[in-house]
């Protein structure tokens, strides 16, 4: 993992300076497109926590995100929040159990353009993305383990390709030789990106996983936790339609896949979403 | 190969499958041996007492894995797997199923200790008080107050104990009955403790099991109750009633009266439970819990640090904290509460 590391970041940087060499003028960063993405997602999604439990807990997520996003064609910015919260449950045999899980999350990516791979509708970028996640956990039947949380944290690199899907020409038909439409000219892109983690790492519960402070009249939020660097694995893609509309606005669509795991010889904690979304991408440019 | 872009991108969605690739493999729950070897692995890597008790862990997998074969039904696979959990000897050690709930049962390790008819009847009344988790009223002709905790249900508030330890200010001395109290939240018992203290007070230490051998164990850390600002009972003698029913929780406050100079314990020796339990799931949806922690009085922990484990060991109050007046109930006497009248004995000296 770490030979990964040190591959994927020679690897940005010769691109990021040769994409930097390209976009150095000023002119060229202050024209790019910045939007306030505000989006909802829903999905489904599973995990498990192997130190209280070796059946994975389903269900269905609901979240919220808000992101600067800045880019065009040659380079691009995206960071902000994303939260998301559900009921999941494990049912086996007679016996179930139910937990509620919320996630806390920051990210922030950049990537830029491989010139070597440009052409008039396809773009080629990478660069890297940092994500932290908060999890909190809920389960009143673990008892004295009933809360449960963690911080999970990945650099990872990433790759996008984009295609220009625009409608450049007007164009009126029938649908099913009946109803008439117009479609007009309109800008599209359509992204897939792929993050892979280059150094995962975790802040997770100790040993017993509880700690003793309640027998000791103690209360810190972080006791007996262990930070635990180069641990675990991390894998995420997004798949994203962005329609822009006449007033410089966007709709974007998108489908998010994310899986992780902290790692460890024992406890460890998975997880994987699959979400779907849909956003409001407001133009700032002019703000 | 006009939308070759489109096949692009379903090949690389098709990378989403791959998930499970990086996670651990699932169990399979319907399998008996699976359930049974996870819950033997998830005690030996995590129970806090094994030296204490000087259980043989491996021995206990073989006898109990030897009564479990392929098709063997819920219930006698409960049967034996609450078994082997109550060989730890610790009702901290549960395994607990949608049709059963398995237990040692330490109390029945000693003689019932404990009639609230005898205390009503004889005692507190028909007209005592009851403040949130607290019975209380005056006994022994009006000069000591008679307070009965049940349980520790994490409802001990100070509006509650401002008004029994108000009402008791000028009492000759205070019976704190926590005979039969099972334990619950240990939150409570700071509570209660910080109205006994004038100044912060190391009542006892605790350690985690921080390893895979079993005597792994954290540096010790210390459990201070510390004054409340408002009414406390401090200067009087405080008599704590306890038996073996008191468990857990009532345990723990028991282990730190010793360091109280001021509260004396009466009765029988107490259950045990100085082991914070801690559990999760089997792979067949079970839940199964158990202790983490040790839990140790003053004197103990400076033998402890001393090196002097095994001697620690063999006289650990996970057994069980001494009483220092031992008095029982005599069952054929049904108007007296001999261990009630034992405390009144001993506040009058």
């Amino acid at each position: 993992m770490k030979c990964l590391f040190i591959f994927w970041f020679s690897f940005c940087l010769f691109s990021g300076l040769s994409a930097q060499e390209e976009s150095s003028k000023k002119a060229l960063n202050k024209a790019r497109p910045k939007y306030f993405e505000i989006g909802l997602q829903n999905g489904y999604s599973y995990h498990r926590d192997l130190a209280t439990s070796p059946n994975f807990y389903r269900g269905y997520t609901s979240g919220i995100n808000l992101h600067y996003h800045r880019f065009d064609a040659l380079r691009e910015r995206r960071f902000g929040f994303t939260y998301y919260s559900g009921n999941y449950r494990f049912s086996v045999l007679n016996e179930s159990a139910r937990s509620r899980f919320s996630t806390f999350q920051l990210d922030f990516e950049e990537l830029y353009q491989i010139k070597r791979f440009a052409k008039r509708k396809y773009q080629l970028k990478a660069g890297g993305k940092l994500i932290g996640n908060f999890n909190l956990r809920v389960n009143p039947a673990l008892q004295n383990a009933s809360v449960g949380y963690e911080i999970v944290y990945n650099l990872m690199g990433s790759v996008q390709l984009s295609r220009d899907v625009s409608r450049t020409e007007a164009k009126s038909a029938k649908f099913l030789w009946l109803i008439p439409y117009n479609w007009k000219p309109r800008k599209r892109l359509i992204s897939y990106q792929l993050n892979l983690g280059l150094i995962n790492a975790n802040v997770r519960n100790g040993y017993a996983y509880v700690n003793q402070r309640g027998v000791t009249n103690e209360f810190p939020l972080f006791a007996d936790y262990r930070h635990n660097f180069f641990s675990g694995f991390r894998m995420n893609a997004v798949l994203r339609y962005t329609v822009y509309l006449k007033n410089e606005n966007a709709l974007r669509f998108s489908y998010l896949w994310d899986a992780y795991t902290t790692g460890g010889k024992v406890d460890q904690f998975e997880m994987a979403n699959h979400l779907i979304g849909a956003a409001l991408l407001f133009d700032l440019s002019n703000w | 190969m006009k939308h070759a872009w489109i096949y692009i991108l379903l090949s690389l969605f098709a990378l989403t499958a791959c998930e499970r690739a990086f996670f651990e493999d699932e169990y399979d729950q319907e399998d008996p041996f699976e359930s049974f070897d996870y819950l033997w692995e998830q005690v030996d890597r995590r129970y806090s007492f094994f030296k204490v008790k000087d259980i043989d862990w491996n021995a206990k997998r073989q006898h109990y894995r030897s009564q479990i074969y392929p098709g063997i039904s819920q219930d006698s696979l409960f049967r034996v797997m609450g078994n082997m959990m109550s060989e730890l000897r610790d009702d901290h050690a549960n395994l607990r199923s949608s049709f059963n709930v398995s237990a040692f049962r330490v109390r029945l390790d000693g003689p019932d200790n404990y009639d609230r008819r005898i205390v009503e009847d004889n005692y507190i009344g028909r007209d005592y008080y009851v403040s949130g988790p607290f019975i209380h009223n005056w006994i022994s002709n009006g000069e000591i107050g008679y307070v009965r905790f049940a349980a520790f249900t994490g409802t001990v508030d100070n509006v509650n104990l401002n008004f029994v330890l108000s009402r008791y200010r000028k009492a000759k001395g205070l019976i704190l009955d926590l005979r039969e109290n099972g334990g619950g939240s240990i939150n409570d018992m700071y509570g209660i403790l910080a109205r006994l203290v004038d100044e912060n007070n190391l009542v006892f230490k605790s350690r985690i099991r921080n390893g895979e051998a079993h005597d792994d164990f954290s540096p010790l850390e210390n459990a201070i109750v510390q004054p409340y600002d408002g009414p406390r009972f401090t200067q009087r003698p405080v008599m704590m009633l306890v038996d073996r029913g008191t468990y857990s929780a009532g345990s723990f406050t028991a282990l730190a009266s010793i360091a109280l100079p001021n509260v004396k314990l009466v009765g029988d020796t107490t259950g045990g439970g100085l082991g914070l339990p801690n559990g999760g799931y089997l792979p067949n949806g079970w839940f199964y819990r158990f202790s983490v922690t040790q839990a140790f009085s003053n004197q103990q922990a400076f033998l402890l640090e001393s090196g002097q484990e095994e001697l620690v060991n063999a006289q650990n109050y996970e057994n069980g904290v001494p009483p220092d007046i031992r008095v029982l109930l005599d069952r054929s006497v049904l108007e007296v509460d001999e261990v009630i009248e034992r405390a009144i004995e001993e506040i009058g000296r």
